[in-house]
């Protein structure tokens, strides 16, 4: 959080599905090298502001922003074309399919020009310097299937896709929702590299401590609403959960 | 560890688990092993059944099938089906014959129109699935219909062949049931276009497009591939293979019939689960559907060569059916 201008700005955006005001007026800002913690109830909006930025939705009113630039974003292909990346709580990863082929899922490196036969040796060295490097992680035989890894390591292998082109923004939604408790611990410890790396994060979580260890700052929506914003250390977990409940502080209490 | 200690005293069965349990993991595995198993008790069954002549004539049968199960192949990759490709086979037959006797266009545009023809079925399956969303079984059970009746109506429901024009006419493009050497251009036709899409599958991206849908189409929108764009491509293939195999067919018995190819739509998918590519789609090779429509021509030539009733042919498919049926399983859930 070295700079005030920030990478990613969402300006009064409204999202609706019918009569459902899923968001109303959310102001959201994310800054260089920070991990933003998005929490709130269920149905509360969290998803869909993460979706609005990751393509899957437009918005119906207010604007985006990335590095102060004013930008449309119609679908995946144009999320990540600005250098935001997403990681799924159900991994979004095909079964079937090997590790490398996941990791280039969509964007497999190709040679042949407009044939485009898979350069599979060129992305097999290419998912190999990504899990060493970035994810400083062994995970057997990259010609694995998916199907056959554990929870923790097809978070890996989702978590390398997002790392491919090096982003500038990764967004996490429910990560830890499919892991074992076991994994759990390990992967917010990567999360937190990757925001030594130089990453910045928006992560999306139920497990409140969670978000609690790792987060910067923290905001808080309930009902569509934008509804509290926080340095980490400037709150607790009792007042997260008061601003999520809408229940009202009786005593200013500060940690 | 008990593996271990077995290990130290028997080291030659350990190796052999070892070599087992690699190979298994092949994908070409179980069509090999299955091909394997049907030629041996083909061969135990009767004598005449492991000769040249014989093998010749499998392949011949063979033919049609194998090129119509290409296509299918592609299209039950992705997780859908087609259910047309007898029909787009007899339509197609009728078409160029039409084409070719009755209106005596050459052979070098009669061939490329019923082509053409195969690729527009291909495409009004492929868009009515994708921009219509009418589930593929629907759209191409419509087709298995539609184009009978359109065979129907285009032949009146009589054969169209060349002696039916004049005694001596022959068909423009008789080549295509003829002979390079002692092989079948037909048997040579089926194999390259096997041949080429399996290469094509599995090393460019098309490929990795099908199987990712067959996988988790979600998982292949979101990754910004365009899954409308290949499912209307496999649906265009199973056209064209449909098209190719009714011309190859007319060619072969030198007319063309209505009729023709009763029930092959459902040979395909007999040899496309043989070949082991599951209803859900994602798994599986062309190589083993090769195999599959192999096996599957194999059957009514051992079932006559045994001396049994061409009437158990249905019978002995539905059975091995079943049984290749039990090699495909994926999942916890079944439909």
């Amino acid at each position: 959080m070295s700079e005030l201008k920030p990478i990613v700005e969402m300006v009064k955006v409204c999202k609706y599905f019918g009569a459902i005001r899923a968001l109303e007026n959310v102001n959201l800002k994310l800054f260089h090298q920070e991990i933003l913690g998005l929490v709130g109830d269920n149905a509360a909006g969290k998803s869909t502001l993460l979706k609005i930025l990751a393509g899957v939705y437009t918005p119906d009113k207010g604007e985006l922003f990335i590095e102060g630039k004013r930008v449309h974003i119609q679908n995946p292909m144009d999320s990540r074309r600005l250098g935001i990346e997403t990681v799924y709580q159900d991994f979004m990863l095909a079964p079937n399919l090997d590790i490398v082929a996941n990791i280039f899922l969509g964007r497999e490196i190709t040679k042949w020009g407009k044939l485009s036969k898979l350069n599979k040796k060129e992305m097999e060295k290419r998912a190999v310097d990504v899990l060493k490097n970035e994810l400083n992680i062994d995970l057997g035989s990259l010609n694995t299937l998916v199907m056959s890894l554990s929870g923790g390591q097809q978070q890996i292998v989702a978590i390398a896709r997002a790392l491919l082109y090096k982003p500038k923004v990764i967004l996490m939604d429910e990560p830890t929702a499919s892991l074992s408790v076991r994994a759990i611990e390990p992967f917010l410890e990567l999360v937190k590299g990757l925001r030594e790396k130089g990453s910045s994060i928006i992560y999306v979580s139920h497990r409140l401590p969670d978000v609690l260890s790792i987060s910067d700052r923290i905001i808080v929506l309930r009902a569509g609403r934008l509804v509290a914003e926080r340095k980490r250390k400037d709150t607790n977990l009792e007042e997260i959960v008061n601003f999520m409940l809408g229940i009202e502080n009786k005593n200013d209490r500060k940690v | 560890m008990n593996t271990q200690r077995k290990a130290n005293i028997y080291p030659e069965f350990v190796g052999l688990k070892e070599f087992i349990r690699t190979i298994s993991k092949s994908v070409y595995f179980k069509p090999v092993l299955f091909l394997i198993i049907a030629v041996s008790i083909a061969g135990i069954l009767s004598p005449y059944f492991l000769t040249i002549r014989n093998i010749r004539a499998i392949l011949i049968s063979a033919a049609p099938l194998m090129i119509i199960a290409v296509g299918e192949a592609m299209v039950v990759l992705t997780g859908m089906i087609d259910l047309s490709p007898e029909s787009v086979l007899a339509s197609s037959g009728v078409v160029i014959a039409t084409l070719d006797i009755i209106m005596g266009i050459p052979v070098y545009l009669s061939i490329p129109i019923t082509l053409a023809y195969g690729v527009i079925i291909g495409l009004a399956n492929g868009f009515l699935v994708v921009r219509a969303k009418i589930p593929s079984f629907v759209v191409t059970l419509g087709m298995y219909w539609g184009l009978r009746g359109l065979a129907m109506v285009i032949s009146g429901g009589y054969p169209i062949s060349p002696s039916s024009v004049s005694p001596t006419k022959p068909l423009g493009f008789e080549f295509v049931a003829g002979n390079i050497g002692n092989i079948p251009i037909m048997v040579i036709i089926a194999i390259a276009i096997a041949m080429f899409f399996h290469v094509y599958i599995s090393e460019f991206k098309i490929g990795r497009n099908i199987y990712a849908i067959g996988g988790n189409e979600l998982a292949a929108r979101n990754c910004g591939i365009n899954a409308d764009g290949t499912k209307i491509f496999v649906f265009v293939v199973s056209g064209l293979m449909g098209a190719t195999a009714g011309i190859i067919m007319t060619a072969w018995i030198n007319q063309a019939y209505a009729w023709t190819a009763q029930g092959f739509s459902l040979q395909a998918i007999a040899a496309v689960v043989l070949g082991g590519i599951p209803f859900i789609g994602g798994f599986g090779t062309i190589i083993g559907v090769m195999i599959g429509s192999f096996i599957i021509a194999m059957i009514s030539d051992i079932i006559v060569l045994v001396g049994v009733s061409p009437l158990y042919n249905y019978i002995v498919v539905a059975i091995v059916l079943v049984l290749a049926g039990l090699q495909v399983r994926r999942g916890t859930f079944v439909k």
